[in-house]
This record gives C-alpha cells, structure tokens and sequence, in this order.
C-alpha cells in the first residue's frame, strides 16, 4: 500500500477510526512507566523467579 | 532490517478491543511505536480474535505496520505451555503469558482475571473495561 508509507502511525490509526490524542498518550506512557515500577518491586522478582521453576519443572508446586 | 524490541503482549482481549477501535488500546500501542518498540500478538490469541473481531481492516493495518510482531508457538516451548496452561483457563491467554516471561514484557488485556493464577499478576496492564 504506498500511500501508507508517508502515512505516521498515528495518522494510519486515525484512517480506521481510532483517533489518539497527545494527553492519551501522555496518560498511556504513565501507564507503561508504572508497570516497570511494579515489574522491579522485591514481589514481582520473586514471582518471577517462582514461575520460572514452576515452567522448568524444578518447582514441585504448592 | 532490525527487528523492534517487544514491549508489550496484547492477549485476546485487547486484540479484539483494537479491531473494535478502542482509543484505550490504540493510545498505548502507539506509544510503544513512539519508543521504537512493538507489541507482540501471540498468533493463537490472533487466531482467537479473528473469530470474533469487528473490523478485519484495522487488524490488518496493525499486522502490516513495524509496531506489530506475530508471535509463534515453539515446539521446543510445549512442556512450558502446558506448564503455564494449567493455571489458565485459556490456551491462547497462557501462549501470551509464556510470551511474556519470554521476553520479559508486559501483557495487556481486558480480562486480568483469567491470569489471577499464572504468577504473573506484576506484569498485567489491565484495560478498563470487557473488551472494551
């Protein structure tokens, strides 16, 4: 489709209806940055670690 | 070409939320192109939502753009699948949370509860509504 390579992604979304707006995405890149916060928090590595011994099978389970 | 880093899985749900224009959905995915990144659309979820999805024209826009990678199965993953299967009631859905301890991601879906079990609770971006 040629015409899309001078179309922007944001411009290619907004051809099918889904507009974005800068205070979206802004609420949406907050949303991106907390789940890092709570992806590094001392539970989440330890969950982490849990199921990937459970998927490997070293884990017995509970 | 240089492949784009996954960021974030869309699951079922959100596939299908993004083929019923949720502005939700399109508003993170486009901020994950705007870091150079991609979602990953694992292809069962994929082949899920094809089921039901809405509107075939903005799946395809989202395959055919650099900020979407399918997602095979791999063979040599079966025993993690089936691992990952048993604390989800959903084949696709634990396709797309072996997807993202893969490649240590985020999975974004409007159904947190089927992964409630799957010890991945921390890495869940929840939609705000059923498939919006």
């Amino acid at each position: 489709m040629p015409e899309n390579e001078t179309l922007s992604f944001d411009e290619l979304l907004a051809s099918v209806g889904i507009h974005v707006t800068a205070e979206g995405k802004r609420q949406a890149r907050a949303v991106l940055r907390a789940a890092e916060e709570r992806s590094r928090s001392p539970e989440a590595v330890r969950a982490r670690a849990a199921l990937l011994a459970r998927l490997r099978g070293t884990d017995p389970g509970p | 070409m240089r492949r784009r880093p996954i960021y974030l899985i869309l699951d079922t749900s959100a596939i299908r939320a993004f083929a019923r224009a949720s502005i939700d959905v399109g508003e993170i995915i486009s901020e994950v192109n705007d870091e150079s990144a991609a979602v990953g659309l694992p292809v069962l979820c994929l082949v899920e939502a094809n089921r039901t999805a809405a509107d075939q024209e903005r799946l395809e826009i989202l395959l055919r753009h650099e900020a979407a990678t399918v997602l095979d199965v791999r063979a040599s993953n079966w025993r993690e699948l089936a691992a990952m299967s048993a604390g989800i009631d959903s084949l696709a859905a634990a396709s797309a949370a072996l997807a993202t301890v893969d490649l240590r991601c985020f999975i974004l879906t409007s159904e947190p509860q089927l992964y409630a079990r799957s010890g991945l609770t921390e890495r869940i971006i929840a939609l705000p509504g059923p498939d919006q």
